[in-house]
């Protein structure tokens, strides 16, 4: 079934203008933004995010462009974030991809004519996204013996990383794909498209390996994140995840709460064993910790705290339209800050507790 | 025109011909290709409702194989109760009718508790949660299942009523414990199975619900691990049939938020 048939809702977040956020966004992405950045506007981390994770701008050192955006489609595709999917099409037929050879790569045909080191890094895409379990050393031999290095590995999985927490969000908050699937085929975009390919790759600019600071490595997550020094990418998710622990529509105990049920549930014990140390710091007892992840419920957790953690879990594996009524209806418990807030820490944390095996030794 | 230049044409035509013929071939492979593949691409999507999708992945790249590894399951037993006196006093089309609907109304509220249906057997039907993926809050689910179960079947059987039928009744036994999931059959017909006590026991319990005179029972090991909201009534030990050792048993009443 071709992914624009995904049952999808109508986006219930009203748009919201900001011109000095949308000004200083453009910057920072190079270009025009994406048609959902209105709809997130008042969560500003969250809006940022797709431009931190803009492959385009200078983020990546160790693997190409085109192989960025083919595990970009892949990762959404297996995430059915008919959004994404449809933004990223629109970003390869830009970057010179076929639409024969995107259609080829959502069937898994393109692996056929593909170099096998390429389809050993789609096979991992596909592998990452799933994560049922999560990915373990084993997982990543394939590559390296496709000839990928430590550091491209690390980079691919960033860039799944980056797409399955931008998929969540893009899916729970059911962003309209429409501007996005429509575009390709309008008259003016056929007929633009060559120029506007050349101006693409005119801006498209290599990254440069980007070392952490003593600062940088530091910050909730940081032994996961720190598996990632180097990267430009690595930097984006560091970046990423300060300021969304720094914004407090949630409160920290309940996104570590979120962070915690989330590897509860895929299995990743390192990242839970942060988030529990992370929940405990942040004021949640001990005793209440372990009740909230055996059964969403603990004698001092607030309403919404719990309404929360139940969320969490729903996160790591779901259907996009019954996921959107679930989330639209939380309209009725969290004010839009608080649900964006909410919304996109659960997509992040989805990525940390599915990235562990690149976790920096102890 | 001379003949050399009628050769050359004839020539230029026959290779244009074969260049056009292939072409439209190879574009008529493609989409038999495609159209293949999409086939296939439903099909592993459909499957994948039924297996897990990591054994779905390894029978596609390699095959039927003997795949099998302990996993942790919550099993539940289901079984209609008075099922043959209703049998033997209703039309067999009446019957079928009656059964889809009844299973349709199960299945649906295994479903929203992430279970899903392994067998249907006659009128029993087998569900499992944690078999298709790792699931930490199976007990949880397959209880909550259960208490859906019983309260989709009091509308269902209201409809019954209203149409002159006779009400339906269930027996629902739970077991927790550590299962082989596995491809388990003859070489002409495989299914996705977890097979092992756990199975057993549930059904087992199931059976106790009559002697009981319960609809849900539950093991105590389940019931160790689900939420104390859950209202249960502890009862004596009871000796299983196959089991070696007398099993705790607890009635499920409800659910207090």
């Amino acid at each position: 079934m071709p992914i624009e048939h995904t049952a999808w809702e109508p986006s219930f977040l009203p748009p919201i203008a900001d011109a000095r956020l949308e000004s200083s966004l453009r910057k920072e992405n190079g270009g025009p933004l994406p048609p959902g950045t209105r709809h997130i506007s008042r969560c500003p981390w969250l809006a940022r995010s797709p431009a931190l994770f803009n492959w385009f701008q200078g983020r990546l050192v160790h693997i190409d462009i085109h192989l960025a955006e083919m595990l970009a489609l892949v990762v959404s595709q297996e995430n059915s974030c008919r959004y994404c999917f449809a933004a990223h099409r629109l970003l390869s037929r830009f970057a010179g991809m076929s639409e024969t050879q995107i259609r080829r790569l959502e069937h898994d045909l393109l692996t056929i004519v593909l170099p096998k080191r390429e389809q050993r890094a789609i096979a991992f895409a596909r592998r990452l996204s799933r994560s049922t379990p999560i990915l373990t050393l084993a997982d990543l031999e394939p590559l390296t013996a496709g000839g990928w290095s430590d550091m491209a590995i690390r980079e691919m999985a960033l860039v799944c990383g980056a797409m399955m927490a931008l998929n969540r969000y893009a899916t729970f908050l059911a962003l309209d794909p429409q501007p996005y699937e429509a575009l390709p085929d309008r008259w003016y975009m056929r007929l633009l498209r060559p120029a506007l390919g050349v101006v693409l790759r005119l801006k498209t600019r290599r990254g440069e390996p980007t070392p952490f600071s003593a600062a940088e490595r530091q910050g909730p997550f940081a032994r996961i994140v720190n598996g990632f020094d180097g990267l430009p990418l690595g930097w984006s998710l560091r970046t990423i995840l300060d300021e969304a622990w720094d914004f407090d529509a949630i409160p920290r105990r309940t996104k570590a709460l979120v962070a915690a049920v989330i590897a509860r549930g895929l299995g990743d014990d390192l990242v839970l064993s942060e988030a529990r140390a992370l929940a405990h710091e942040n004021g949640v007892d001990a005793q209440d910790v372990d009740d909230a992840l055996a059964h969403f419920t603990a004698a001092g957790l607030l309403e919404k705290e719990k309404m929360a953690i139940a969320f969490a879990r729903e996160t790591i594996w779901y259907e996009p339209a019954p996921m959107q009524r679930r989330t639209r209806t939380f309209m009725d418990h969290f004010d839009t800050v608080e649900l964006l807030d909410l919304v996109g820490f659960a997509s992040f944390a989805n990525l940390i507790a599915r990235l562990g095996v690149f976790a920096e030794p102890s | 025109m001379n003949l050399g230049t009628g050769v050359l044409i004839a020539v230029l035509l026959g290779v244009a011909a074969l260049f056009w013929h292939e072409r439209r071939e190879r574009l008529r492979l493609r989409a038999r290709l495609e159209d293949a593949t999409t086939n296939l691409e439903r099909l592993q999507h459909t499957f994948a409702r039924f297996a897990p999708g990591p054994l779905v992945d390894r029978i596609i790249t390699g095959g039927v194989e003997n795949i099998g590894e302990k996993r942790e399951v919550t099993a539940l037993f289901a079984d209609l109760v008075g099922y043959t006196p209703l049998a033997e006093r209703t039309d067999p089309a009446e019957l079928v009718e009656l059964l889809n609907g009844y299973y349709a109304q199960m299945s649906a509220a295994i479903e929203d508790h992430r279970g899903h249906v392994s067998t249907f057997l006659g009128d029993g039907m087998l569900a499992l949660f944690g078999a298709l993926q790792p699931n930490p809050w199976q007990g949880d689910d397959a209880v909550h299942a259960a208490l859906a179960m019983r309260e989709r079947l009091a509308t269902y059987n209201a409809e019954l009523e209203r149409h002159g039928k006779a009400p339906l009744a269930i027996g629902i036994g739970l077991h927790r414990g550590t299962g082989v999931a596995g491809l388990v059959g003859s070489h002409g017909k495989k299914e996705f199975a977890i097979v092992g006590r756990v199975v057993n026991v549930a059904a087992r319990v199931q059976a106790a619900t009559r002697e009981q005179e319960t609809d849900i029972l539950i093991t105590d090991d389940l019931a160790r691990t689900i939420d104390r909201r859950f209202v249960l009534a502890q009862l004596p030990p009871l000796v299983l049939r196959g089991i070696d050792k007398p099993v705790q048993l607890h009635a499920v009443r409800g659910f207090e938020p």
